[in-house]
């Protein structure tokens, strides 16, 4: 995926994952920092489509915008990034969040217009507390499928699986 | 600020961001998914905390609290060591 991303223009740093490939009619227009995840479903829009609608005035017409995202952020499931959006590093882009704007590092953003509703770093910290989060991840899928089965029965045996 | 702004300030705040039952907030009160507040909501609640009283509360130490209670105690530490 990084592979073909870079070769269509999209400015991509290292060790990104990326499971999305909606990065517009634009693509070397959006510039990904290192260590960046970027969920799937998620749009980098990098024009304002409504500028079809001075067509009869300026045919040739088109609104455009740059998006970069800094180091180390993570893009959740379905997010839309509007052209012009700068967003700075270790943030964490809520699902389904409509992002436009400058976006200040270690923001935690959320909502349609999405807004910053606190610091990324806390976010993770709590998370890294979060009595759901195991250690599967990397984990051949049979032990880890067992795993997480395992957890969520002790879970459910323990009165407070969710 | 004396200490029972301090507590109508935090219980407010939770009262606020929880689901449903927010006037029967107290020093038990979860702020976890049960009074419905995830953890998306647990930040933004803390933030809103520190902007009503002009604290910091550190990451490390805010994201262990699980009760009202516990949170209006670490504001009140914070708020001392700041004084």
């Amino acid at each position: 995926m990084v592979r073909s991303l870079r070769a269509s223009g999209v400015q991509v740093g290292e060790r990104c994952r990326i499971y999305s490939r909606n990065f517009s009619t634009e693509p070397f227009l959006v510039s990904l920092g290192d260590d960046v995840c970027v969920a799937g479903g998620v749009s980098f829009l990098t024009h304002d489509g409504a500028a079809r609608l001075l067509a009869k005035r300026r045919p040739a017409v088109q609104k455009l915008g740059r998006i970069t995202v800094g180091n180390a952020c993570f893009i959740g499931q379905n997010a839309l990034i509007l052209p012009g959006t700068s967003i700075g590093e270790n943030c964490i882009i809520g699902a389904g969040a409509v992002v436009s704007g400058t976006i200040p590092a270690n923001s935690l953003v959320a909502g349609n217009p999405a807004r910053v509703v606190g610091r990324a770093s806390l976010y993770l910290e709590r998370l890294n507390r979060h009595p759901d989060a195991i250690n599967s991840f990397g984990l051949p899928e049979t032990e880890r499928r067992e795993m997480i089965v395992r957890h969520f029965a002790e879970r459910d045996r323990a009165g407070d699986g969710q | 600020m004396n200490g029972i702004d301090i507590e109508a300030a935090v219980y407010g705040v939770v009262a606020e961001m929880s689901s449903g039952r927010g006037n029967e907030v107290g020093p038990d009160w979860a702020l976890n998914e049960t009074h419905g507040i995830d953890s998306l909501d647990f930040v933004e609640l803390v933030q809103r905390v520190e902007v009503a009283l002009d604290v910091r509360l550190p990451d490390e130490e805010v994201a262990g609290v699980g009760t009202a209670g516990e949170l209006l105690a670490l504001c009140r530490q914070k708020l001392a060591e700041g004084a």
